[in-house]
């Protein structure tokens, strides 16, 4: 396990798309940084609070589509190139591939996550000064779920990349979890939009930290549900399939 | 017009490409899916309830599907052509190849577009059977013809890409970056820059072009119809261009 888990670990070191996505990821530090002096100035201007946004949550898609992309790639491109030959014939075991892939994805994308959200609430809560700004949204407790999110959807985006063995279709299939079926379950009508969307990757991240229909110990279950299923569905299809 | 019949052998003998046309023709499954549970609602609703009842335009919702499958089958028309050195070997002046490729995906995007729109509006009409109060096709017709040929704008967008990135990867990634994770971050911008921002966005153009209303929506409606059907146009021009100019430069 430990040869496998160090190999996966070269790979995602050594291919210029994890430091690319991650790349994309650090640029909310950026955004963030911009969007608060911003609100701080027009705070100043008008002399009295005013309420925005808080950057680390409006700026989060770009770090979950490009930390889910990065779960994507950590194994589409072997099928593409078929060097998942070798890799198959380095680790015979796919449970163990996958656990080894799950570990390298989970722990690069958490951390990351965890860097980037926690970096951004910081700039985005001292640059901010003076009591003037109000995210609306104040405590550790209200990072948990961005940071949770953002290791889930890289796992989904694994377990979507050994299913479908495609970059395109893994991409397409996180990307519409995120994006495509919120828009879709909003206009479905009562009381399904609020059923579907309260279990939706969305809803969940709020839910975490205790702003959601569903209790924060649910939201966790759900979101890591997330993960879980498309893992296990792509080891399931990996054991049936010949390479 | 013998390289414009080997791309639609090309196409036609990929999976991806039917995969990317059966999604897209979802739409329809799930447009009856909506209109079949408000109608399961509708029936079982008092009258006072009734009066007030109202639906969306289920065929500009579920337009999302073929928009974002097309968009892939026009990337990987690009990228997954394995025999992209040979036809550039035959064809060495080059651009006729993404000339003929961009005629595919345009009349495979139109036809998807067309298809899945007109047939979900219908089909959601006919369903609907009068129960709640929807636009005549009268009406919706301008905004129904905008919205299916936008899904052709989007097969050549993804084309665009996939011949200026060469990575399917960043292609998608882009792809679903600008149709998705821009309007959402651009919608955080202080008023009045987040409508003049998300006008130009290519889901905001379609409305805009036909004359219909954008409210309740993160889009903005401020540019003239004739100026959001260049805008619109210039989606699946300029990354095209950039596409056509790069190949001509670059190694293959």
């Amino acid at each position: 396990m430990r040869a496998a888990l160090s190999a996966e670990w070269v790979k995602m070191r050594s291919v210029p798309a994890t430091a690319q996505a991650v790349g994309v990821a650090t640029l909310t530090i950026v955004l963030g940084l911009v969007w608060t002096l911003y609100v701080a100035d027009v705070a100043e201007d008008r002399g009295r609070a005013v309420s925005a946004m808080a950057p680390e949550l409006g700026f989060l898609p770009l770090v979950q589509i490009s930390m889910a992309v990065l779960g994507v790639l950590a194994i589409t491109p072997e099928y593409a190139g078929g060097q998942i030959r070798s890799t198959l014939a380095a680790v015979p075991s796919r449970g163990r591939l996958v656990l080894a892939k799950a570990v390298a994805v989970g722990g690069v994308t958490l951390a990351t996550g965890t860097v980037v959200i926690l970096a951004t609430y910081t700039v985005g809560r001292v640059l901010a000064g003076d009591g003037l700004v109000d995210y609306r949204s104040d405590g550790l407790h209200t990072v948990a779920g961005p940071v949770l999110s953002v290791a889930v959807l890289a796992l989904a985006g694994l377990g979507l990349g050994l299913a479908t063995r495609s970059t395109a279709g893994g991409i397409v299939t996180v990307a519409g979890l995120l994006f495509v079926l919120p828009g879709i379950a909003a206009y479905l009508p009562e009381p399904w939009n609020e059923r579907l969307s309260a279990v939706l990757i969305r809803d969940l991240t709020s839910a975490v930290g205790g702003d959601g229909t569903l209790p924060p110990w649910a939201a966790v279950l759900a979101l890591l549900a997330y993960a879980v299923i498309p893992l296990a569905a792509g080891h399931h299809l990996m054991r049936r399939r010949d390479v | 017009m013998s390289v414009l019949a080997s791309e639609w052998v090309k196409i036609r003998s990929i999976r991806s490409g039917y995969v990317s046309i059966g999604a897209g023709l979802a739409a329809l499954a799930v447009g009856a899916l909506i209109a079949w549970s408000a109608i399961a609602m509708y029936d079982t609703a008092t009258p006072s309830m009734r009066r007030s009842a109202s639906i969306a335009e289920v065929e500009e919702v579920v337009v999302m599907l073929p928009q974002l499958s097309m968009g892939i089958l026009g990337v990987l028309t690009w990228v997954s052509d394995r025999v992209l050195r040979t036809s550039l070997t035959l064809v060495p002046r080059r651009l006729p190849v993404l000339t003929a490729k961009a005629v595919v995906v345009a009349a495979l995007g139109l036809a998807v577009g067309v298809v899945t729109v007109f047939g979900t509006f219908f089909l959601v009409h006919l369903m609907l059977d009068g129960r709640y109060p929807v636009a005549t096709f009268a009406e919706r017709w301008p905004t129904l013809a905008v919205t299916g040929l936008s899904v052709m704008v989007y097969a050549l967008l993804g084309l665009g890409l996939g011949a200026v990135l060469r990575r399917t990867g960043a292609a998608v990634a882009v792809l679903a970056g600008l149709v998705y994770v821009l309007p959402m971050l651009f919608n955080q911008l202080p008023a009045p820059w987040n409508e003049r921002v998300n006008s130009v966005m290519i889901a905001a153009l379609p409305r805009q072009i036909s004359g219909a209303s954008l409210e309740n929506s993160v889009f903005g409606d401020i540019l003239p119809p004739v100026v959001a059907a260049l805008v619109l146009a210039a989606y699946a021009v300029v990354p095209l261009l950039a596409g056509a100019w790069l190949l001509r430069r670059r190694d293959a």
